[in-house]
């Protein structure tokens, strides 16, 4: 090998990795891999622990002087109450099934993002603080102490972690990562390590009822605003009601959608729905939002949030709830509610007026989502539908993971689609339904100062799109949840230039004709139909 | 009599192993076992997109002559820069790797080399191969601008429509003013 010149480009610099153990491998902070802290003034308004003004850059994080025995006491009294945590803690048998199979770690490569890496984080404390055996042999046994640093590493990492549950899928044991970096996070949020992306919607959901802070005379306008455009649209005025006792069902969506491009498109076809079919239905402004960050703060914020709702449907006299394009509002609804805020026995089971259908599967929550709703309705023929109006988009679907894997949600958003949508193409099997990539920013991960780590856990994503954009000419990636309208835009533009992103609500918002509407020349977007181009106004 | 083009072509499997091998030693030992095991193009896209990109490279280097131009190269660079200047690696570091293609040409191909003194070749291919640094230098650049782009046009979009709202912002495009 001596015989030719050594390629000096490689001698200067070695390229290549050192090869060393998890344990000892530094966790390294750098702009783009976390998302900023939580502000003091909302964790004080929060009544959360050691409020103080700090970056995970730092090197002197504040812990409170007993950190250690905070943090362990809470960890010891987690294990107590939720068995299926000791379990996660015990059984985990390093068989690696779940080791490729988490996004951040597909599209990034650090093995401290492989699943069982994740949790090992955590369990090697467990084994080195509550375990006879480790405490002797220590790291021989993949054990450790908790020192300052562990703690970093947990920032780190449990907060690179979307708790998608796709990993979950490929365990043999049904070990949930998702539950321990819940976990996780509360152990951090006892000693006021947490990201404010979480905190503040949490905070102003709890005083204004969503997650922007949006006041109710805001929020009003914010609609009559939207409905201006659909008249310029349609020609139709609509007047949806707002705040009304007395009407069967109430609507609740993420606030998201009143407000961000391109959510209002599909707040706008939530709207034109409605109004075709003279829906008994009132909106809230005080239940004006589905998301749920109490789920990543705590037990109790998730269960007042939760609560919220069903008191307003209770208030304004609901019989039952219709639900949204949300993505973690029904993870909350159909694994916590029952158990939390249940049972919701002033409401009934929801029951379309338009097509008699019960939802017998609605009955424990008494909440419908609106994707099942509107495919009972095309199903019984009630929707007037022109689908040609969608024929500019070629269309994909990207199963948002809770409601895929958190309420089995694949095939009635799929009907919809291909009702009001001509051009329909599937990406490969192993990216959808069940086993659907995470658009890399939930779990409070949606953040602009964490993009650049969510365009790396989106690339499993967006590889699946550039390959349907390019064998079929797919230029749309419709969706039903609030935070992939919001993260999948810059994914798709990064790894699939040329992929716009929609909701549901929108393509049927397009296609839905109104009685007596004038002849559309643009959609909701207010581009031009196809063949209408040279339309003028 | 072959050249060393026809020579990379001919043998281009055992470059572009070497190459790939040499590229997943700048990721972490564990990570290269899974990205080196799993081959479904969709549940390892690193992997896929490295391949595709790599073995463009390598046929087009055997077929460009003297000067690589960017638009032969360019797409296949960019699968690879694309993902790695996303992967929390230094500039230099996320462009190395087409430097490492030096390496495995030279360790692949060197009898052949030895054999029919091929060494002015050599140093033409190895030129080519700086050609290709640069232009993954500005392929890099243009993700990292994209990046920044991205996260600029996040900010603006959620507060967008409650700034129209609030009649703090004017759409001058919507009245047709200064566009034309
Ligand atoms: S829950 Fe999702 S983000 Fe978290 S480790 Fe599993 S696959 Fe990764
Ligand atoms: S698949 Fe389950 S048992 Fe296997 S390593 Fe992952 S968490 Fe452990």
């Amino acid at each position: 090998m001596a015989k030719y010149p050594p390629p000096e480009e490689l001698i200067k610099i070695n390229y290549t990795t050192p090869v060393k153990s998890w344990m000892d491998t530094k966790t390294a902070f750098k702009p783009g891999n976390f998302s900023y802290p939580g502000k003091p003034e909302i964790l004080k308004y929060l009544g959360m622990p050691n409020p103080r003004v700090w970056s995970p850059t730092d090197d002197d994080w504040q812990l409170p002087p007993d950190w250690q025995r905070i943090v362990m006491e809470k960890f010891r009294e987690k294990l107590k109450k939720y068995r299926s945590f000791k379990i996660f803690m015990d059984v985990c048998v390093r068989c690696g099934a779940c080791a490729d199979k988490c996004h951040f770690f597909i599209g990034g490569g650090d093995p401290k993002n492989m699943p069982v890496l994740r949790a090992e984080l955590l369990r090697s404390i467990y084994r080195g603080e509550f375990s006879a055996a480790a405490k002797v042999l220590g790291k021989l046994a993949g054990a450790r102490k908790l020192e300052e640093d562990v703690i970093k590493e947990w920032f780190l990492y449990f907060y690179q972690c979307t708790e998608c549950r796709r990993c979950s899928l490929f365990c043999p044991y049904g070990i949930d990562t998702a539950e321990i970096t819940m976990m996780a996070r509360e152990l951090l949020h006892e000693v006021g390590c947490n990201i404010n992306w979480i905190l503040e919607p949490a905070a102003n959901c709890n005083r204004t009822g969503n997650h922007l802070g949006i006041q109710p005379h805001a929020y009003k306008d914010m609609m009559d605003f939207l409905c201006d455009d659909i008249e310029e649209i349609t020609g139709k005025r609509i007047r949806p009601n707002v705040n009304k006792k007395g009407c069967e069902i109430l609507f609740i969506t993420p606030s998201g959608d009143i407000f961000a491009d391109p959510g209002i498109y599909t707040y706008m076809g939530y709207l034109i729905l409605f109004e075709h079919l003279g829906l008994d239905v009132t909106w809230s402004t005080y239940a004006s939002e589905g998301g749920n960050f109490g789920l990543f703060t705590s037990d109790k914020m998730m269960k007042k949030l939760n609560a919220k709702m069903y008191a307003e449907a209770e208030r304004l006299g609901a019989k039952w709830i219709l639900g949204g394009e949300c993505g973690h509002m029904w993870r909350v609804i159909n694994q916590y509610m029952s158990t939390m805020n249940g049972p919701a026995d002033f409401l009934e089971t929801p029951v379309s007026p338009i097509t008699g259908t019960k939802f017998d599967a609605a009955a424990g929550t008494k909440m419908l989502h609106i994707a099942e709703f509107t495919a009972d309705l095309i199903k019984h023929g009630k929707l007037n539908l022109d689908p040609s109006r969608n024929d500019n988009f070629k269309t994909t679907f990207h199963d948002s993971c809770n409601p895929a894997r958190g309420m089995g949600l694949f095939e009635e958003p799929r009907y919809v689609l291909k009702n009001v949508c001509r051009y329909f193409y599937e990406m490969p099997e192993n990216t959808i339904r069940e086993q659907t990539f995470c658009c890399g920013g939930g779990a409070g991960l949606n953040n602009e100062e964490f993009t650049e780590t969510r365009l790396r856990g989106g690339l499993p994503r967006g590889n699946a799109v550039k390959y349907v954009r390019d064998r079929h000419g797919v230029n749309n990636l419709a969706c039903v949840c609030a935070i992939d309208r919001a993260t999948l835009p810059p994914l798709c533009d990064y790894w699939a230039p040329g992929v716009g992103v929609s909701g549901l609500h929108e393509l049927v918002g397009n296609a839905i004709i109104l009685d007596g509407e004038k002849k559309r020349t643009t959609d909701l977007r207010q581009n031009p139909l196809p063949g209408m181009e040279d339309e003028e106004e | 009599m072959l050249k060393l083009v026809d020579h990379l072509v001919l043998e281009q499997q055992a470059v572009l192993d070497a190459w790939f091998d040499l590229i997943l030693g700048t990721y972490s030992e564990n990570t290269a076992v899974l990205w080196k095991k799993r081959d479904d193009p969709f549940a390892n896209p690193v992997r896929h997109r490295f391949e595709a990109g790599m073995r463009g490279i390598v046929v087009g280097l055997g077929t460009c002559g003297q000067t690589p131009d960017v638009a032969t190269f360019g797409p296949y660079l960019d699968e690879i820069v694309r993902v790695r200047a996303i992967q929390d690696f230094t500039p230099s570091q996320a462009t190395a790797f087409i430097f490492l293609l030096k390496k495995a040409v030279r360790e692949t191909l060197w009898d052949k080399i030895v054999e029919h003194e091929l060494y002015i070749e050599l140093l033409a291919l190895e030129s080519a191969i700086d050609v290709l640094a640069l232009f993954a230098m500005d392929i890099y650049c243009q993700c990292r601008e994209k990046l920044a782009a991205l996260r600029i046009d996040q900010i603006k979009k959620q507060y967008d429509r409650l700034l129209k709202r609030a009649n703090l912002v004017c759409d001058l495009s919507a009245e047709g003013g200064e566009e034309k």
